[in-house]
């Protein structure tokens, strides 16, 4: 660590939430608007906290990579090759034949 | 009103369980994460669809009709556990001993739980798919409660207000509920070895 933040993030450690408590708002942050006075903690506390500053991009790239999933299909699945199973097709069929009489 | 009734007669729902059945069938699937759960919901949606037919203004796509019919009842599936099960609303989760309990450390990170540094690029193709593997692997640990909160909110995208509705629970509960649900899904990722080069 530079020298610089080997004196500075003491400080900041000491003056913002701990990092439990600044994931829990991180995440927070993907739900609802924070106020002004969150947000500052959460950048002063990541300026020195590589960890919460890594959970932070994580969080935000799990987001990003599901977002992106669900554009480019509807059909997000588990496995492309999955159907649905002969015999509950079969039955289901039936049930539609019976409820179309 | 008789063309309508000619439009009916031409419909053949049984075409659609073979058409549409294996789409909605993994839809659900991935959704719910049970197969007897999803057959009953693709089931309910065809059922449904039959008592609609006549509304279907096909405007739409068939398709986007039956997904839409099967969308609302994966969300009331989910509001029904919550009123039923105890499971769904007490406390399920462990305490994640992520961070210090106490001490000169308390509420920092503890060294194995630490986050390790990805190396993702979003914005490739296959690194997408083999996340969304990994993801669904991941998502199966989460308890019934956690795998609702998460699905609604980051699957089918709902907002906030939305799911506390549905559920029957605060917003400071859903809070809760997804940021463990994220914190656990973060950390069973990192170690399925996604984001190592």
């Amino acid at each position: 660590m530079k020298i610089g933040m080997k004196i500075v993030k003491p400080v900041i450690d000491r003056l913002t939430p701990t990092c439990e408590v600044i994931t829990e708002k991180v995440s927070k942050s993907l739900d609802e608007p924070l106020s002004l006075r969150e947000k500052i903690q959460i950048r002063v506390h990541t300026f020195t906290c590589i960890l919460c500053a890594r959970y932070r991009k994580q969080l935000l790239a799990i987001r990003k990579l599901i977002i992106r999933e669900t554009e480019q299909a509807e059909k997000v699945s588990l496995d492309k090759d999955v159907q649905l199973p002969n015999a509950a097709r079969q039955r289901i069929k039936d049930k539609l034949h019976d409820n179309s009489q | 009103m008789s063309e309508k009734l000619t439009q009916t007669k031409q419909i053949n729902p049984g075409d659609w369980v073979d058409e549409y059945g294996d789409l909605l069938y993994r839809y659900a699937l991935s959704r719910v994460s049970n197969e007897n759960i999803a057959e009953d919901l693709v089931q309910d949606t065809f059922l449904s669809a039959l008592k609609a037919v006549s509304d279907f203004k096909r405007d739409s796509s068939v398709e986007t009709w039956l997904m839409s019919i099967l969308k609302r009842k994966i969300i009331d599936y989910y509001r029904k556990k919550s009123q039923m099960n105890d499971k769904f609303t007490t406390d399920d989760f462990s305490e994640t001993a992520d961070f210090y309990a106490e001490g000169a450390m308390k509420g920092r990170w503890k060294p194995d739980a630490a986050p390790q540094d990805w190396r993702i690029n979003p914005e490739s193709q296959t690194e997408t798919e083999s996340f969304m593997h990994f993801l669904y692997k991941c998502m199966k640990d989460l308890s019934e409660g956690l795998f609702a909160v998460f699905t609604l909110r980051e699957l089918e995208q709902l907002d906030t207000d939305a799911i506390c509705k549905e559920l029957g629970i605060t917003s400071s509960n859903l809070w809760v509920r997804l940021h463990r649900a994220r914190s656990q899904l973060r950390k069973c990722l990192e170690h399925s070895g996604f984001g190592k080069p």
